[in-house]
């Protein structure tokens, strides 16, 4: 029984038969043309082809099923997103840290036509949430009274929703949405900044580096940060001491590797909680660090006496006339510790003379001195990647007076993070190195440009040091890490006149300033806007009693997380070995 | 004799015919098997997406209270609170080449009965 005779029994329909009828014919056509004994007549030539063309359709059909059974759900899966992928990248900083993560949260939408007591709903849904915002409480008025399905409120937590869940009414829904949610609060608020209710960064790292945290967010990465959570603890944890126990309006915090430019912690005080945004005043959320320019005031003498240095004007040793004041024009420039008598540059660094840094600008010259502050990116809005950096405030022209003015700090603004790139640069070996948030991992990367010599560099680490162990800086000191740096206390203007009883106190250290060359080298600045001084100060305001002690606080926490080595141990003796009780350990604990 | 001949050539034709169909068979089959599976397979991801997604979120929680929990402010105030560690001291450090001679520091001064062992 051929396959046609199968055909025809079981598959009797017209179709069918009309189709078999069809094959019959050509297997007699087949049988005829065999009798004609010419080639292309041939049965066997006719199955040969027939049997290549059946080989090519099956082969082709055997590579597309192959193809879609085995490769098609690859080929989908590879292009789509990360089962791992959230909305934004996690932050954490330079060891892994958790700063910034996106939590599942809830949005609260209402159907009004499945309800059945609109005012009950209304009522129940507000004691369920206390805390809902008025734009949400309008917005519940609004789709209530309407008959559309409208959005309530966002960003609901687990027992939020649970609390609307539980009241079992009909029309309320709830839909999944990505939350940022920052577990440190107000630690690290200024540097990390915060995201809008889109996932769009809004303001510091969030939004200098939204794209590159999205993408992260698509390929479930975190992204690091260059701060060192445990430094950022400590030097909150003492400006906030200090902003509060001198009564200031405003204080800064840094602290940076001078190497490789890192930004280690950033405070800004007063901060907010990035969770709770609508609970601080919008004061409170201006990055001091990056967004506010100040009038240094003597710390500016950092750069003007590298300068002089460095331009071959001054040499250390060189001796400058201190004595009396300095007469320009119409106005007298004295120093705050007047010491009436010529000075070496040494001196008039200790010293903080105004008299004696005039002499050396004035040595310089304006457009060498203003040719050194634009190496120091002094003159240029500092570029850091945050859209809060400002532009400094520089005077238009360098005038006589302007040019002594800026040696000491006055007649020019910028920000603590242009102070702190530029005087890093200084101490340093001598390379400005861009300052960054984000951690260096290979160190060959780095890019500066020389700014002063090695000699220079070298000079001003002495210099600072010695301001420390007999300057203005003393009470900075702490043992064993050889703290250098430089007292600056401003005056501030009021009616165009400068104000005695509001100053800016600031003090940047750099430590330790012995060692190898090529160690990293630490920078740490505090400023505190308008002190009123204190108990703690002895009712001094200036950065001495109140900026400097603080810096030295902040370095004895922050040296052993950074791996500083003390240039010298207390080698106890016997009598450091004896058990203390637990009272005198205590007492012995410092503050 | 032609007869024969010409059977003989359907019964080729046939038999071709024959495992034509058969090798469609296994091949519609086979296709089957592999898409039937494959869907199984699939569904399996998905499920084991879904599940990586909610432990996923869990780990986010967990890390997120976690850092709440490890604020450097909270440590702070639990170490005062708990006990009495402070910042190290130089006094409290030394090299290692200086261990050995503060090891006789404190032998001889346990020798000498000034103070009790620690």
């Amino acid at each position: 029984m051929s396959l046609i005779d199968l055909g025809r029994r079981i598959l009797p329909r017209p179709s069918v038969r009309r189709l078999t009828d069809w094959w019959q014919s050509l297997e007699h056509a087949f049988e005829k043309a065999g009798a004609d004994k010419r080639v292309e007549n041939d049965t066997r030539f006719r199955m040969t082809i027939v049997a290549g063309l059946f080989t090519v359709m099956f082969a082709v059909l055997m590579f597309g099923a192959t193809k879609a059974a085995l490769f098609s759900g690859q080929v989908e899966r590879a292009s789509g997103p990360s089962v791992l992928a959230v909305q934004r990248g996690d932050l954490t900083d330079r060891n892994g840290l958790l700063m910034a993560t996106n939590l599942p949260h809830y949005r609260l939408v209402i159907e009004p036509g499945e309800t059945v007591d609109r005012p009950f709903v209304q009522q129940a849904v507000l004691r369920a949430l206390p805390d809902m915002p008025r734009t949400s409480r309008r917005r519940l008025v609004q789709v209530l009274a309407g008959d559309e399905r409208g959005f309530i409120v966002g960003g609901l937590t687990s027992d939020e929703r649970r609390r609307v869940h539980d009241l079992a009414l009909g029309g309320l829904y709830f839909e999944e949405e990505d939350a940022r949610v920052y577990p440190l609060h107000d630690l690290g608020a200024h540097v990390v900044g915060f995201a809008n209710q889109e996932g769009e960064g809004a303001a510091g790292f969030e939004a200098a580096f939204n794209d590159e945290i999205r993408a992260a967010g698509r390929n479930g990465e975190s992204v690091p940060l260059s701060i060192d959570l445990r430094v950022q603890g400590a030097l909150e944890n003492e400006l906030e001491a200090v902003a509060a126990d001198q009564q200031v309006i405003g204080a800064v915090g840094l602290v940076t590797n001078i190497r490789t430019g890192e930004v280690l912690a950033m405070a800004s005080y007063p901060d907010f909680d990035p969770n709770q945004r609508g609970a601080s005043p919008a004061s409170n959320f201006v990055n001091r660090v990056a967004g506010s320019v100040w009038e240094m005031g003597s710390t500016f003498k950092i750069f003007s006496v590298a300068a002089g240095l460095d331009s071959g004007v001054v040499q250390a040793d060189t001796v400058i006339d201190a004595a009396g004041g300095l007469r320009l024009g119409g106005r007298v420039i004295n120093d705050f510790h007047a010491a009436n008598r010529a000075m070496t540059v040494e001196e008039v660094f200790t010293h903080s003379s105004n008299i004696g840094t005039s002499r050396i600008a004035a040595m310089m010259g304006g457009d060498v001195m203003q040719s050194y502050y634009d190496e120091f990116g002094l003159l240029d809005r500092l570029q850091i990647g945050l859209a809060e950096s400002t532009a400094p405030l520089v005077p238009r022209r360098w005038d006589a007076n302007t040019i002594a003015s800026a040696s000491f700090g006055h007649a020019i603004g910028v920000t603590p993070l242009q102070m702190a790139a530029g005087v890093g640069a200084i101490m340093n070996g001598g390379t400005y190195v861009p300052l960054t948030l984000r951690p260096i991992r290979d160190r060959s990367r780095i890019q500066g440009h020389r700014v002063v010599s090695p000699q220079t560099s070298l000079q001003m680490l002495r210099l600072m040091r010695l301001n420390v162990t007999s300057g203005s800086g003393r009470r900075a000191d702490v043992d064993g890490f050889s703290v250098g740096g430089k007292t600056g206390t401003a005056e501030k203007y009021a009616n165009g006149r400068p104000d005695r009883t509001r100053v800016v106190s600031s003090f940047v250290s750099v430590f330790p300033t012995e060692g190898p060359a090529d160690q990293d080298r630490y920078l740490v600045l505090i400023l505190l806007d308008e002190p009123h001084g204190s108990a703690q100060s002895g009712g001094g305001r200036t950065a001495g009693l109140t900026a400097a002690p603080t810096v030295g606080r902040v370095i004895r926490r922050i040296g052993p997380f950074l791996g500083v080595r003390r240039q010298r141990t207390g080698e106890p003796t016997a009598e450091h070995l004896q058990p203390l009780s637990e009272a005198e350990a205590m007492a012995e604990a410092p503050r | 004799m032609m007869e024969a001949h010409i059977r003989s050539r359907r019964s080729r034709l046939r038999m071709l015919e024959l495992s034509a169909f058969v090798c469609l068979v296994a091949l519609v089959a086979w296709v089957y098997v592999a898409k039937a599976t494959g869907a199984d397979e699939r569904a399996t991801i998905r499920d084991i997406e879904s599940d990586i997604r909610t432990e996923q979120r869990q780990i986010r929680l967990l890390r997120a209270e976690a850092a709440y929990l490890e604020r450097p402010s909270r440590l702070e105030e639990l170490v005062r609170q708990h006990t009495d560690l402070a910042p190290v001291e130089p006094i409290n450090e030394t090299r290692p080449e200086n261990l050995e001679a503060l090891v006789g520091v404190a032998e001889s001064g346990e020798a000498g009965g000034s103070h009790e062992p620690h």
